[in-house]
């Protein structure tokens, strides 16, 4: 099979997107004085989460919605919930 | 997907989906309402996994419910009789398979599963005293008995704790 990079990846899936509603919201302040191992940056598997200027951003778009973010972050300054209904991923194969 | 005994499997496939999931590990306390109008819950959904300590497993209860789910429906459509009612027979149906018969075997798994000393306290004891036990340095050794009350001191995990940790596990894994 064919090596595959993550964006490539995320293109094949399916998406309706909420525009202006972003269900990630990082908050700066606690992120910066209590993180110390960036963790949302190791386990998401569609790259949301990256560090640009020492500020963790969220591409909340590409969410698979499977929480493992929320999971690993140290903080409380990850918020995340589910899309609202209709929104977020589209798993049509399961 | 790289491996050598995965590799050749999907040498010529293509990529529908990229999708990525959380395995539930809550067990009997977290399942929700399984059945309701128009409606059964199956699988992980329904809350339908185990995690022992040991293995994960969830494809299993996921194929026992399914199998359930198909009987219940194939009897509501024979009634034609869809509603709650109709579909109540689902969870006896469970009750009588090894998927319930499981989630109540391990019912108690998850919140056993939780103690802290199993990932830290536990491993670096065991560790230390394998050490005493096998180096062979030169220097005269203590006895098995006070070796390992030494460890446990070392670890910080009292004798009361062993034992509550080791009943506890006993009965609910």
């Amino acid at each position: 099979m064919k090596k595959m990079t993550v964006t490539e990846k995320i293109a094949v899936n399916k998406y309706e997107l909420d525009e202006g509603h972003p269900h990630i919201v990082v908050h700066e302040e606690a992120c910066r004085a209590k993180c110390k191992n960036l963790a949302c940056l190791l386990v998401c598997p569609a790259r949301v989460y990256s560090e640009v200027n020492g500020k963790i951003m969220a591409d909340w778009a590409a969410c698979l919605e499977c929480g493992a973010c929320k999971a690993a972050c140290p903080t409380d300054a990850l918020d995340w919930v589910y899309p609202r209904g209709g929104f977020g991923i589209v798993y049509r194969n399961g | 997907m790289g491996h050598p005994l995965i590799a050749p499997l999907v040498k010529d496939g293509t990529l529908l989906e990229y999708g990525a999931h959380l395995v539930v590990e809550g067990g009997i306390e977290m399942m929700p309402r399984l059945y309701m109008d128009g409606m059964l819950v199956a699988g992980d959904a329904a809350g339908f996994s185990i995690n022992n300590g040991f293995v994960v497993r969830g494809m299993d209860l996921a194929i026992g419910s399914g199998i359930a789910a198909a009987e219940t429906v194939i009897e509501a459509k024979s009634k034609n009789d869809f509603s709650a009612q109709g579909l109540s027979a689902y969870p006896q149906k469970l009750e009588a398979s090894y998927v319930m018969a499981d989630m109540h075997t391990y019912a108690q798994a998850a919140g056993f599963l939780k103690n802290r000393r199993l990932y830290k306290a536990y491993p670096e004891m065991i560790t230390k005293l394998m050490r005493q036990i096998y180096r062979q340095d030169a220097q005269p050794k203590k006895h098995l008995m006070q070796e390992l009350l030494k460890s446990l001191k070392d670890s910080r995990i009292s004798l009361f704790d062993l034992v509550k940790d080791g009943y506890k596990g006993g009965r609910t894994l």
